[in-house]
């Protein structure tokens, strides 16, 4: 390693230090969005990394939204709905369990970390799980490092 | 008889009987090392079918469009039955509008097995016991099956096809000579960077010609989400990123009813090895859901039903 790579690694590694991590949520109008609400109103404490969308129902959540805020540079994405069971509207979460699953599995598949994406249940009296889910994502996200993009050059 | 021979009685068969109003076989294309679809309408038509190692198109990619002026005969070879199959669960054609003539050939040329050849002096291209034969003014040479043979034809066993209305070809069941996924334990050795890296490289050289849709039996909506005006999701442009946003929109739309034909992948100009996420699909699905596209009419759609004891992010 020359000199300037290992100055320039350094400044990296300064810079990753102070590194926060960007995120979004997708999250179901009647049970995440309100969960986020109580752990807001309890005044719990949770990393600030996230910006919400509040979506209908997780049964909206489209994989190309996700795929479109990785391809946009955000380091982490969370999709949280009702229990299975529980959905507004009978059996949207269902649908989007489905489809979520396996699209976490391909996007681990394509070179995306699995620690970059999170896919779970809140329901709207779960303010302190929605803490822990927001806080554990954060981490898992900073551990993994910034995001370099969909594809690396 | 020969296949080509019991394929043109049959065709004429239908025809004449009034059962089907065209039959989608294939034809002598321009050249001996091609051939291609044709749409065969009436009972002396019927000679103009061909059957040999260069019948590679998946014909199947034409029926939503062709039923609807009348019921239709089509050749399909055992991946391509599993296409109609889940064209028919999707309701995007009816199972009584089609005659299946399904087609078990020992394989499919694949046209990397020709480069050694002067291509315009190849004269036939014929199935031989152990391979394929090619003709040229010096004589035959056998290319053997390994080499002749497309991926997916190496790891073809032949398994019997759920629907099938007229049988062509030796149904045996045969030993894959390949494993079907071994170039995806090849891929999954590597870590997500190199991965991200891999696919930089593959979508890089994709120019947007949307061939591999256009070829696709999976990819049969009016209006393909890039082509949509209204809402952009997917840029026309073709850097990297924007290509793997649509590559990947793609694969999730056709997850559970890609059936690995490699159509896709040999329509692709530019080389990209398209199949891999095919068949990582198919396995994902396989593995989660429990089933596999196009083997059983009484499958419903992958995403088009639930169940409540599917796999959860989070069991209780």
């Amino acid at each position: 390693m020359t000199e300037q790579e290992e100055r320039t690694e350094q400044v990296e590694t300064k810079e990753n230090a102070g590194w926060e991590p960007k995120l979004i949520g997708f999250l179901c109008n009647w049970c995440s969005y309100a969960g986020a609400d109580l752990a807001g109103s309890s005044r719990l404490k949770y990393p600030p990394n996230m910006r919400v969308v509040r979506v209908p129902c997780s049964g909206r959540v489209n994989p190309q939204f996700v795929m479109k805020a990785f391809e946009r540079g955000f380091d982490g994405v969370l999709v949280a709905g009702c229990h299975p069971g529980d959905c507004h509207y009978s059996k949207g979460n269902y649908y989007t369990r489905r489809r979520l699953m396996l699209f976490k599995e391909f996007l681990e598949f394509m070179g995306i970390e699995p620690e970059r994406f999170k896919f779970d249940w809140v329901s709207a009296a779960e303010g302190q799980k929605f803490a822990e889910v927001v806080g554990e994502l954060t981490e898992s996200v900073k551990r993994a490092g910034p995001f370099e993009g969909v594809c690396k050059r | 008889m020969s296949m080509e021979q019991e394929l043109r009685e049959k065709a004429k068969e239908l025809l004449s009987s009034g059962k089907v109003k065209v039959v989608i076989g294939y034809g002598e294309g321009s050249i001996p090392i091609k051939s291609t679809p044709i749409f065969v309408k009436t009972p002396e038509q019927a000679d103009c079918l061909v059957l040999n190692p260069t019948c590679t198109n998946n014909l199947t990619v034409y029926l939503p469009q062709a039923v609807k002026s009348g019921p239709v005969a089509v050749v399909a070879k055992p991946c391509e039955v599993k296409n109609i199959v889940e064209l028919v669960k999707e309701n995007q054609i009816k199972r009584e509008d089609v005659t299946v003539i399904a087609v078990s050939t020992p394989g499919i040329l694949n046209d990397a097995a020709l480069a050694e050849f002067d291509l315009l002096d190849v004269k036939k291209i014929s199935w031989k016991a152990d391979g394929v034969a090619v003709t040229t003014s010096q004589g035959d040479t056998v290319i053997p099956r390994d080499a002749a043979f497309q991926k997916k034809c190496l790891s073809c066993t032949a398994a019997q096809p759920a629907i099938a209305d007229i049988k062509i070809g030796d149904w045996a069941e045969r030993a894959p000579l390949q494993d079907k996924f071994a170039d995806v334990e090849e891929y999954e050795k590597l870590s997500a960077e190199e991965k991200r890296a891999f696919w930089a490289g593959q979508f890089s050289k994709c120019i947007r010609c949307y061939a591999c849709r256009q070829a696709c039996p999976g990819c049969y909506c009016n209006e393909c989400f890039v082509d949509k005006n209204g809402q952009i999701w997917a840029s026309k442009d073709t850097g990297a990123e924007s290509n793997w946003f649509f590559h990947m929109t793609r694969m999730m739309h056709t997850a559970g009813r890609c059936t690995g034909c490699g159509e896709c992948e040999r329509a692709c100009p530019m080389g990209i090895p398209l199949s891999l996420m095919g068949k990582k699909m198919s396995l994902l699905v396989k593995e989660l859901f429990g089933t596999q596209p196009g083997e059983s009419m009484e499958d419903a759609p992958v995403f088009g039903c639930y169940q409540t004891n599917d796999p959860d992010p989070c069991p209780e």
